[in-house]
């Protein structure tokens, strides 16, 4: 063996040892996917795009479980009893290895989690957004004070086609500011149309992170021009909505009747008085190809396709039930590639669902069939 | 160069070995001027240390390794040296150079271009002299500088006289002794200037004088009732540890130049442009006139200075460089303002709600922030001003800068200064809409020229004439 090396050989070499060291057994080496791609533990962790944050691959949705909410008042808030199971849930998925958490202003979140996390702030990152553009920069403020002087990710959002409009690029401009002084670690923008995001990277400068709605159903960006264009510009991409808002719990008939998804009002297997005539056969065809899968649920496979795509770093879901965070990283730790039984299942519930039309999902997110749907 | 190639056990030691120490105590001072450079280049720099050159301290003028080889910032990065520095003069560049402060050529062959033949380029002495020579050649240095201080130090004298003829002639005298001494033409500029104090197009508000440079430290623009502070001459620690993009902190040298009282109001604007393009006016705000014109882009702002400089006799006038723009609004303090004074000096979020405010549309979940109400601009000179004079450096708008943004060190011969180019430029100062820690003189604020905010402003700056001169937008 030589032992003279050049200098950059040698660092090369104890770099490549030190990153070695780390890795638990070579047994991952082969699972690795995504650029940059980690396990520790149970989790799996992936970049965010250029921020230099690594991100787990299954992060806490925002949304709070409506069963559980006080009733009136301006504020949405959780019971005490609501609050104790998401704040339970939460620390379930930290537990897991879940690094990434999301607090819409929206929700009411930010105090309890504020004062969940405490202690571990470190460990974690923390995704906020607002719930008026007025007051966008008080609000990051106060995000920071709570989360001990910096929010880790913060977005603006967007319904609209393009970015080109002045309320929008003023909230932009703040956010950067906020960056600028320290606040806010990195910056990204929500947004559901795929114009939009095109418009976003031409007209958003410092955009560093980008969500958008995708799941097996839902995936449109797999073939539209944004994905190499993020891909050029080092864009990181967070999934949101891998379960279509809950819909795609409902169309697996073995879950127990207990798991409670987020909108489960439409299921499929229900003949209920009012409900969409169910389609005999191809309802037969996905409950065989469920069959196929003694050991996983639709929701499982539903995540790890959603999982296997390398240019998202992470995706949200939200969580109501500690049997679905327990599900949901239960999906992660298989990590071969997706069998053909698993693909066969997904293609049986997309066949369903688009013969059922928009209906299949509740009407505030029926958009998503409209605008995504591959 | 080559690679090295060493056994494993050499590399090994290098890795263990410590970090560079800290500069010393009683540690030879050419090796603190030359900073990082003298870290490799020893030897170069202890030649450089024999010159007059490494005693020259006066201002932006001293002649130090980056006077000569450029700022080199890719090649101080680069250990490996794969990345030379920007420039590395040879034969008649060194003359070039040589003749940059050395304009009227050798005094002993009055040429231009052949410096380097008998000059060692950082030692400067001539190795071809015979010692006997050489020792004939140094008392002739000596007495010429010992007649040069003699005449320098008898202008000062007459300078505190307020004798501005005598002192002016002393300094003639002295810089007859020494051409390139940039301290006696400034002191000679500046006599020149209390004898005819005037700058065409302005006049002189109040009686004070800037010692070192005999210009009024305050004027008026006639017509456009503008008025105008002086920014004294100075060096300063330009950036912050604090950010990213102001990192590393280095020293720049300003030089004096005049930089608008107050932000430009929405009335000022107006007289010039006949358009008002800012968000805050009508019924709503009553006193939009004095409030800072807003909503304008830094093309805009080229455009109201093409119109202001065409208007006032010589021009002069632009936007202040980011580096001018910290100087001013850090006004020879090194620390950031205490939280509990800031909001005598600047219109922030916390204290910028308007005397009609108006409620922004509520939602039924929305948190309140506050008293719910959303900040605006104040007329401008309502807070309290800085120590050099200048008010709302800090808050009520951002103000646009002429700078390209790109990262530090500065050095405003390096394109970022470019009138023209692709790239961002730089806004500075907070505004009544950031909180009070974006308050940070250092903040760097990177925007697209074409860009309109409703909390971005301007604020004019104005080169000085030298003396006998009008002004000139190319002047600096």
């Amino acid at each position: 063996m030589d032992l003279h090396m050049t200098r950059r050989r040698f660092l090369q070499c104890g770099a490549a040892g030190l990153a070695a060291s780390c890795l638990p057994g070579p047994a991952w080496a082969a699972s690795i996917v995504a650029p940059g791609q980690f396990r520790r533990g149970g989790m799996v962790y992936r970049p965010l795009g250029k921020t230099g944050l690594n991100v787990s691959l299954l992060a806490f949705g925002s949304h709070t479980d409506q069963a559980y909410k006080l009733p009136g008042g301006i504020r949405n808030i959780l019971s005490a009893e609501g609050q104790a199971r998401r704040d339970r849930q939460i620390s379930k998925a930290i537990d897991l290895g879940v690094n990434l958490i999301d607090v819409y202003e929206h929700e009411g979140q930010w105090e309890p989690l504020a004062k969940l996390v405490k202690g571990k702030r470190d460990q974690l990152l923390i995704s906020g957004a607002y719930d008026n553009p007025e007051f966008i920069g008080a609000n990051i403020d106060r995000l920071a004070r709570l989360y001990g002087g910096h929010i880790d990710l913060y977005r603006v959002r967007s319904e609209t086609v393009t970015f080109n409009t002045s309320s929008l690029l003023d909230q932009w401009d703040i956010v950067r500011r906020a960056k600028e002084a320290g606040k806010i670690r990195a910056i990204g923008i929500a947004c559901h149309m795929e114009n939009t995001m095109l418009s976003a990277l031409q007209e958003l400068d410092g955009l560093e992170f980008l969500m958008l709605p995708y799941n097996f159903i839902h995936a449109k960006a797999d073939y539209s021009q944004f994905l190499p264009a993020a891909a050029r510009s080092g864009l990181g991409l967070i999934g949101m909505k891998p379960l279509a808002a809950g819909s795609i719990v409902g169309l697996d008939p073995r879950l127990n009747a207990a798991t409670k998804s987020e909108n489960s009002r439409f299921m499929l297997f229900n003949s209920t008085p009012g409900s969409r005539a169910i389609l005999p056969a191809v309802v037969e065809e996905l409950a065989r190809s469920l069959n196929q899968l003694p050991d996983e649920s639709l929701p499982q496979a539903a995540l790890r396709y959603v999982y296997s795509k390398p240019f998202l770093s992470c995706t949200l879901t939200g969580m109501f039930d500690d049997r679905f965070v327990e599900d949901n990283h239960a999906a992660l730790t298989r990590y071969d590639q997706m069998s053909r039984e698993e693909h066969s299942a997904l293609d049986a519930a997309r066949r369903l669902t688009s013969l059922t039309g928009a209906g299949w999902l509740p009407t505030e997110y029926q958009w998503l069939e409209e605008q995504w749907r591959a | 160069m080559a690679r090295l190639k060493f056994p494993l056990w050499v590399w090994v030691l290098i890795c263990l070995a410590p970090l560079p120490l800290p500069a010393q105590p009683g540690q030879r001072q050419e090796l603190t001027s030359a900073g990082v450079c003298a870290r490799c280049h020893v030897s170069s720099t202890l030649e450089w240390g024999i010159s007059m050159h490494s005693t020259i301290s006066e201002g932006a003028r001293q002649p130090s390794c980056t006077g000569c080889h450029g700022p080199s910032a890719g090649h101080v990065m680069d250990e490996e040296n794969g990345i030379k520095p920007d420039r590395i003069p040879r034969g008649a560049d060194i003359a070039a150079l040589c003749v940059e402060c050395h304009g009227s050529g050798c005094p002993h062959t009055a040429d231009l271009q052949n410096c380097q033949n008998c000059h060692h380029p950082h030692a400067l002495v001539n190795p071809q002299l015979d010692p006997a020579a050489l020792e004939e050649h140094a008392k002739q240095l000596t007495a010429q500088q010992d007649a040069y201080k003699s005449q320098l130090a008898e202008g000062e004298r007459l300078a505190l006289l307020q004798r501005w003829d005598a002192a002016g002639e002393a300094f003639r005298a002295a810089l007859k002794e020494n051409p390139a001494s940039s301290r006696a033409g400034e002191a000679l500029q500046m006599c020149e200037r209390r004898l005819k104090p005037g700058i065409p197009g302005f006049q002189i508000a109040g009686d004070r004088f800037d010692a070192p440079s005999g210009l009024p430290r305050e004027i008026v623009l006639e017509g456009l009732n503008l008025e105008m502070m002086l920014v004294p001459a100075g060096s300063f620690e330009f950036g912050s540890e604090q950010h990213p993009d102001t990192r590393p902190v280095h020293s720049v040298y300003i030089a004096p130049f005049y930089l608008g009282k107050f932000e430009m109001t929405q009335g000022q604007w107006t007289s010039l442009m006949s358009t008002n393009p800012s968000f805050h006016q009508g019924e709503k705000f009553p006193q939009a006139g004095k409030l800072p014109v807003e909503q304008v882009s830094w093309e805009d702002c080229q455009k109201m200075l093409a119109e202001v400089n065409k208007k006032s006799p010589g021009g002069g006038f632009r936007l202040p460089t980011e580096a001018e723009w910290e100087y001013a609004a850090r006004a020879g303090s090194t620390e950031p303002l205490p939280a509990n004074q800031l909001l005598r000096f600047a219109w922030l979020r916390d204290n910028s709600e308007p005397a009609n405010p108006v409620a922004p549309p509520m939602r039924s979940s929305m948190y309140l922030i506050g008293s719910g109400v959303i900040s605006a601009p104040h007329p401008v000179g309502a807070a309290e001003p800085n120590q050099w004079g200048l008010y709302d450096m800090l808050g009520n708008v951002s103000e646009w800068c002429s700078s390209l943004f790109q990262p530090y060190p500065y050095a405003a011969d390096d394109g970022r200064e470019a009138a023209a180019g692709p790239g961002m430029r730089v806004l500075r100062g907070a505004n009544f809409s950031d909180a009070a820690d974006a308050a940070d003189a250092a903040l760097r604020h990177p925007e697209r020229p074409d860009r309109r905010f409703r909390w971005n402003g301007v604020r004019l700056a104005f080169t000085p004439p030298a003396p006998g001169q009008r002004a000139t937008p190319s002047q600096k």
